[in-house]
């Protein structure tokens, strides 16, 4: 008998029960604490530091909502920029995309990748690749200071695919304004940077609130929905963000014919009804992040919208 | 979501007779005697259970990606100094030594074993002799045994081994676990039959490496792909029934196929896994 796993909903005093069928790998590379577990109602399933990354059941559902918007508003982007999510879910689904002729990807923890490749084989990619594909572990807030010059002006898409930015995680290190400037400073004109923004709990909602603010300080326009993600027991957050042009198509009804457009392997869940419901925000919501924000979002100067 | 919260209780233990006396005088004869034909039908066997990429000349149950990835949790650096406990024909050792750049030397006690492995002219250092009475002249970077632990007390070996290892080296241990109650007539079998004292379980493991100075890095369960590494080993004794008997006889055949029906059964039953702990030698 595998004991249940007790998983935190939120930083503190909400906990809920997981029965786990068995612990396929668990320890800690000096990078990261991790366990990798099979669970009764969600499948195979990525913990880091003790908190859930991605599960079987839902997370084609996760990595859509978080790569399919951005690849559907750009709509043929070439060049991509990851960061993070090299333990899988990524590539495996923009290998698809036919406009893709070069993808840098970094991230932090390649023992971790190991494992992952070995116990996650649902998320790896199959190669050979048919575009230029460059993986590097390092610090991924030391390698955007470093390919902050090589790289400027490089990406059509900065794809932030990160751990949840606990105190332990590196990640938070990559959600403060210097790492994320450098990640904006990649984008060619016209481009987009995703990320995901943290969960919408009501009731602790300040790092989404935080993140969004950051995002808004440095870039010219910022779109930010949600979508529930039931292995994680709430809604998570994402945001799209621009330098040089307005989302406003975000909302627009041609944005199903770009959907229609995707390979199939990013819209296995996203689909045009479920990009209309991804705005809908609940008073709840945007009441908490109205309450938590934590400093005033200055207005951005005027930007041109562009006609990709 | 910010702190750890998450915990789990210890695993509830299947419980197990306690270990018997290691017996190396009938290890060294089950391997120079009773099975010195058994690497010649393994090279006939494995490839295709494994894959014919996957198969470098290991007697554990598992793939060289298996093997890849238990070195890989090592966290040895290249250029290390790394034993191989029980070596065999020191096809693993040579394996590593190439993909982890380590300086590899192989023990073991089979004497067939060891001349095969100096007549493949892999040239990885092989020593005919026992780990707790050869005389290493330097201490190891790391140490991993792959199918080899079996034949040992836990608890006496993790000992020895960590007087071998430089502190913060690398023990990894890659071996059948108990998962279950085994009853008395399969605990002969899986203990008495192939000369082990014991079959431990993952946490058994983790908990004797703690007594003996030890830190659990990482537990690794392949017990998934080894159900099916068994009971393809068994699909592929069948398929190669012709081959097998002209390479030794219609008996050995009968027996082999008996044996890995059997441990596929067992294995498919819950009783036995597949697991790799690898730990930290504390200062």
């Amino acid at each position: 008998m595998t004991p249940p796993l007790h998983h935190p909903l939120l930083e503190a005093g909400d906990t809920r029960l997981l029965t786990v069928d068995a612990v396929l790998a668990q320890g800690d590379t000096g990078l990261t604490r991790y366990r990798i577990v099979r669970f009764a109602a969600y499948g195979r399933a990525l913990l880091i530091d003790g908190l859930i990354q991605s599960c079987e059941f839902d997370e084609a559902l996760y990595h859509e909502m978080l790569m399919s918007p951005a690849v559907a508003l750009h709509g043929h982007p070439r060049r991509i920029v990851v960061i993070g999510g090299a333990n899988g879910g990524i590539v495996n689904r923009l290998q698809h995309l036919p406009s893709l002729r070069g993808l840098h990807h970094v991230d932090l923890d390649p023992t971790l990748a190991g494992l992952c490749r070995y116990h996650l084989p649902h998320l790896q990619p199959q190669e050979p690749f048919s575009f230029d594909y460059r993986l590097e572990f390092e610090d991924p807030r030391a390698w955007l200071a470093r390919k902050r010059g090589d790289l400027g002006g490089w990406a059509d898409l900065v794809l932030l695919d990160l751990p949840d930015a606990a105190d332990t995680s590196y990640a938070a290190g990559v959600f403060d304004m210097e790492a994320l400037a450098a990640a904006a400073d990649l984008l060619a004109p016209g481009g987009l940077l995703v990320t995901h923004v943290g969960h919408c709990h009501p009731a602790a909602i300040s790092f989404q609130a935080e993140t969004v603010a950051r995002l808004r300080r440095l870039f010219a326009d910022v779109v930010v929905y949600e979508h529930p993600i039931p292995s994680l027991a709430v809604a998570w957050g994402f945001a799209i963000a621009s330098r040089d042009r307005s989302l406003n198509r975000f909302a627009r009804a041609a944005m199903a014919r770009r959907i229609a457009a995707l390979p199939a392997a990013m819209r296995r869940h996203y689909d045009a009804e479920t990009h209309l419901a991804l705005l809908h925000r609940p008073a709840i919501v945007r009441a908490a992040l109205d309450a938590a924000t934590p400093i005033p979002v200055p207005t951005h100067p005027t930007f041109m919208e562009t006609t990709t | 979501m910010t702190a750890e919260q998450s915990r789990t209780a210890a695993p509830t233990q299947a419980k197990a007779p306690a270990p018997a006396p290691e017996d190396f005088a009938a290890v060294q004869a089950l391997y120079d005697q009773t099975m010195a034909d058994n690497a010649q039908v393994h090279d006939l066997i494995y490839p295709k259970v494994f894959g014919a990429d996957q198969y470098i000349g290991q007697f554990s149950d598992n793939s060289a990606d298996e093997l890849r990835l238990m070195a890989a949790l090592m966290q040895v650096p290249a250029g290390a100094r790394v034993l191989d406990l029980g070596c065999g024909r020191g096809l693993v050792a040579a394996f590593l030594a190439r993909e982890m750049g380590w300086t590899v030397t192989g023990i073991d006690l089979s004497l067939a074993s060891l001349a095969a492995g100096r007549k493949a002219g892999h040239g990885v250092e092989l020593i005919a002799g026992n780990v707790y009475e050869h005389a290493f002249a330097e201490r190891f970077d790391g140490i991993y045994s792959t199918g080899a632990a079996c034949h040992f007390d836990a608890a006496r070996l993790f000992a020895r081994a960590r007087s071998l290892l430089v502190p913060g080296g690398r023990l990894a241990i890659f071996e059948r676990v108990r998962l279950g109650d085994i009853d008395a007539a399969d605990w002969r079998k899986l203990t008495t039959d192939w000369t082990c004292p014991h079959v431990y379980t993952a946490a058994e493991y983790g908990e004797l490496l703690t007594v003996a100075g030890f830190r659990v890095r990482h537990v690794l369960d392949t017990t998934e792909r080894f159900r099916t590494w068994q009971a393809r080993s068994v699909e592929v004794r069948r398929e190669l029934r012709r081959e097998i008997v002209a390479a030794t006889s219609q008996e050995y055949f009968e027996t082999s196929l008996a044996l890995a029906a059997y441990e596929a059964d067992v294995s498919r039953k819950g009783l036995l896994g597949y697991a790799a702990v690898i730990a930290e030698a504390l200062p």
